[in-house]
């Protein structure tokens, strides 16, 4: 059995179940079959080879009590296997409406309607959204502020995982969110996330994705919907998978409303990680900035697309986009380019990419001064990730991406 | 009378780049204490002989010796000839954005002390210890927040080597052309930091082009390099003499002529 066999057959079974997410998950499978596994003949997938991934089937993970070794935590927080909520490992903080996404499905079938459809060219939402189930679900009120972030670790094992998440950020509420991907052992497996955000007018949202997974097949979807003078932030880290697709995507939905989007990506070997970044500036008066920095080691290849969609209705955008990679060796490669279709004409846009290697001077400059090659290339390194890197307001994130780049500079 | 052992012993010394020759037999001995200046026009080797030192990539040593303390200097990695004490200020130094010098100058002190055996500096001790170098050397304590010589005037950027040469108190400090595009009040700025280095100990290799900075730094000894040989060496009157008669000279003496 091929993988699309294999999502089939899980499918139908799921499928048989009925309830009331039915007519929303045999959407989500309807869109996914027609598209299929996107190959490389397709614009969005060009540089990304996903034929590993249709020829490896992943059975779908199952609600289980598994014993789970010791998981890289950020805790207290919700703990996800295979993409489904661990009551036994998770602490739920205080004063805080969250919980699990089958949970609050169970009191209202309907929160995912008019958030949950897939769109056009997504096909792993589709996908995601044929196995909807589990995930976390956060609703901050209206005015109110997560006194803390508010962590989440997803961890896979050997299965197909597709959790869902959903937060409600309401009219002036402010929130922390922290996703963690990490496997539990070092086997393959699949993980297929998509967080569904809603940022409301004049609220506020600092979003984390750390990816730190095994060799895993990694999709990450994260679909924000950014108010009216309403801020969001994506902090998007990764150094795991065996080959990771994300597709991060900013709808600035209202007048005045502003979205940063961080993204750090630090691999060796063979593995490749493709960001797939999409700002769509509907109305007037939005601000986008946007910095991605990659550093690429061994064969590692990476791929950043980062598009800007201004509509014709969205004057007075400003949105700034930089986009730069580190390749530490001749074997990594690197896919960069800006796509900006610009349909207003009072707009301020500007966009860069570059590629480099170390600054041999500069390597040398620091071993003249008494620093061992290794430790030269590691503040190089570190430098040039800084930017980045500083700009992670949680401190353990921060240590931790500090932790990755020195293990990663470490072999 | 203190050990007069050398520093520094170079031995018929031949070094190429992209096989062509540029150093060819070079014969120095710079001993604890001593200043020697070395002289010489344009693409005579000086800024090669600098690097062939510090052990920049891309000199190919052909022939020769270099011994340091007794030891063979050229098998070393540049970061451990750091670590026995060869420091070489840049004739143009690197801007690195995104270190912070006090960072990058407690990286390589504590590199250096590793190598031989000593404890870290923790940030406390070596903050201490960089602000009374600063102060030593009339360096403003901001130089140690900024990035490395990123954004810096030339003038800065020598300065910022010589409080490197200050911290990191080198046994030989080799200057590749430190007067290079410095103004007479920056210059002076420069020279008396270097002076204010010298020791009994520590033996200092200046390489200039001009006689301008060997008035500020006063050398025991000269040597005038021409086509990657050394053909004169004297005291420091050689190097008026050469501020006199410039280097049109070596076109007409023998080469190797002493």
């Amino acid at each position: 059995m091929n993988a699309v066999e294999t999502f089939q057959k899980d499918f139908e079974a799921l499928d048989r179940a009925g309830g009331p997410l039915q007519r929303l998950r045999r959407a989500g499978w309807d869109r996914f079959a027609a598209h299929g596994i996107p190959t490389t003949r397709e614009e969005a997938w060009r540089f990304t080879d996903l034929a590993p991934l249709a020829r490896q089937p992943f059975d779908l993970g199952r609600p289980s009590t598994n014993g789970i070794g010791s998981p890289p935590s950020l805790a207290p927080g919700l703990v996800f296997v295979d993409g489904h909520y661990r009551k036994d490992l998770s602490v739920l903080p205080d004063g805080v409406h969250v919980s699990s996404l089958a949970g609050a499905l169970r009191e209202d079938p309907r929160l995912m309607e008019g958030v949950g459809a897939p769109g056009e060219g997504e096909p792993f939402v589709a996908l995601n959204t044929a196995f909807l189930e589990d995930g976390a679900f956060l609703r901050v009120a209206k005015g109110s502020r997560l006194p803390a972030p508010l962590h989440l670790l997803f961890l896979g094992t050997t299965k197909a995982a597709h959790p869902r998440n959903l937060y409600l950020i309401e009219e002036g509420a402010e929130a922390t969110v922290v996703e963690t991907y990490a496997s539990a052992g070092d086997t393959p497996h699949l993980t297929n996330a998509v967080s569904d955000i809603r940022v409301g007018p004049g609220a506020s949202l600092a979003h984390y994705r750390l990816q730190v997974e095994g060799p895993s097949f990694h999709f990450g979807a994260v679909r924000a919907r950014v108010g009216k003078g309403a801020r969001f932030v994506s902090n998007n880290v990764v150094s795991g998978g065996a080959l990771t697709r994300n597709d991060i995507t900013g709808s600035l939905d209202g007048e005045g409303a502003h979205c940063t989007l961080n993204g750090l990506y630090v691999i060796r070997g063979t593995q490749h990680v493709d960001n797939f970044t999409r700002l769509e500036h509907r109305m007037p008066r939005c601000e986008s900035h946007e910095l991605y920095k990659g550093v690429l080691d061994g064969r590692a290849s990476g791929v950043f697309t980062g598009r800007i969609h201004v509509f014709e209705d969205a004057q007075k955008t400003d949105a700034y986009q930089a986009s730069a990679n580190l390749l530490l060796t001749d074997t990594a490669t690197v896919d960069s380019q800006p796509q900006l279709e610009i349909y207003a004409d009072d707009v301020k846009c500007s966009h860069g990419s570059t590629v480099g290697q170390l600054d041999k001077d500069a390597l040398f400059y620091l071993r003249s001064r008494g620093l061992p090659e290794a430790a030269a290339r590691h503040v190089l390194v570190r430098a040039f990730a800084g930017d980045v890197a500083d700009r992670l307001e949680i401190q353990a994130v921060r240590e931790r991406v500090d932790r990755i780049l020195s293990e990663r500079l470490g072999g | 009378m203190k050990d007069r052992k050398p520093l520094l012993e170079i031995r018929n010394l031949r070094a190429r780049i992209d096989e062509k020759p540029i150093l060819n037999g070079i014969d120095l001995v710079i001993g604890p204490g001593e200043v020697h200046a070395i002289m010489g026009p344009n693409g005579s080797g000086k800024s090669t002989l600098a690097n062939v030192l510090a052990g920049r990539e891309g000199y190919e040593v052909t022939d020769g010796t270099v011994t340091f303390l007794g030891k063979d200097l050229l098998g070393l990695e540049p970061d451990k000839r750091a670590g026995e004490g060869v420091f070489l200020a840049f004739q143009y130094p690197v801007e690195i954005p995104g270190v912070n010098n006090s960072y990058f100058l407690r990286a390589g002190l504590n590199a250096i002390r590793q190598y031989r055996g000593m404890e870290p500096l923790d940030a406390v001790d070596f903050l201490k210890l960089a602000k009374e170098k600063a102060r030593l050397l009339d360096v403003d304590d901001a130089f140690l927040s900024r990035a490395v010589n990123a954004g810096f005037s030339g003038g800065e950027k020598k300065r910022n080597e010589i409080f490197q040469m200050a911290v990191l108190e080198p046994r030989l400090a080799v200057l590749d052309e430190t007067d290079s595009g410095l103004d007479i009040d920056a210059l002076k700025i420069v020279a008396h930091g270097v002076n204010s280095l010298r020791s009994p100990e520590r033996g200092f290799l200046v390489i200039t082009h001009y006689q301008r900075l060997l008035n500020h730094i006063v050398p025991d000894f000269v040597h005038v390099l021409d086509k990657g040989r050394i053909v004169r060496s004297g005291g420091k009157e050689l190097a008026l003499e050469l501020e006199e008669k410039g280097y049109s000279w070596l076109e007409k003496e023998p080469a190797g002529a002493r």
